[in-house]
């Protein structure tokens, strides 16, 4: 076997151009295709990790929202209720003071005239009374009596002048 | 001039009466000139006007003072 030195020279030569041309021509390229891709790859994972902690965060400021309008809503309607129910306690107490004032009212009405349907009759009565006496007295009065009398009374008005 | 001097009464006054009246209003009043008047819803007793005095001293006025009093 001849080792033929001049061959295995253009080999190595030949083997050294063909690595360095597949080391300029491809594996540089693709290296930096490789890199390119993972530098892509891991950008898009940084923004997706980016994306997630950003929906992350606004669902919690979501939920926060939420909670919080929940809260204000009820605190609300708390005091909705509070005032309706202090209004309706307002009209029935003025209804009830209207009431009793009405009925106050008609009691002073009746009592009014309850008295006087009383002097109405008192006075009615003393009319009588006195008809009566008038009449008995007409009747009752003899001649010695208003004889009496007058002398009675002049005595009386000539005392008194 | 004598005075005007009215004097209504339930009954007739008689003769002494208007004497003892007029006398004792001559004594206050000098010279008097009587009239009389009957009226007998006085009731009882007389009443004398002079101008514008009067003294009553009727039944029918006490009556109605009495129930003036009362009601």
């Amino acid at each position: 076997m001849d080792i033929q030195v001049a061959q295995i020279i253009f080999q190595i030569i030949n083997f050294g151009v063909v690595v360095g041309a597949l080391t300029f021509l491809v594996y540089k390229p693709v290296i930096k295709t490789l890199q390119e891709r993972s530098k892509k790859v891991q950008e898009s994972q940084q923004a997706a990790e980016e994306l997630i902690a950003e929906r992350a965060e606004s669902d919690k400021l979501k939920q926060k929202t939420l909670s919080q309008a929940k809260k204000e809503a009820a605190e609300i309607v708390a005091e909705s209720k509070r005032l309706a129910d202090k209004k309706k306690e307002g009209l029935a107490a003025k209804a009830k003071k209207e009431i009793q004032a009405y009925l106050q009212e008609e009691k002073d009405k009746w009592e009014s005239e309850k008295k006087q349907l009383i002097k109405q009759i008192q006075s009615q009565m003393t009319d009588a009374v006195f008809a009566v006496a008038q009449k008995v007295l007409n009747e009752s009065i003899d001649k010695k009596t208003h004889s009496k009398l007058i002398d009675q009374n002049i005595q009386e008005i000539v005392k008194s002048l | 001039m004598a005075k005007q001097v009215t004097v209504t009464s339930a009954v007739q006054l008689s003769e002494k009466q208007k004497s003892v009246l007029v006398s004792g209003l001559e004594k206050k009043y000098g010279k008097v000139d009587l009239k009389e008047k009957v009226d007998e819803n006085l009731i009882g007793g007389l009443k004398v006007t002079v101008d514008s005095q009067q003294f009553d001293a009727t039944l029918s006025t006490k009556l109605a003072q009495l129930r003036k009093t009362l009601s």
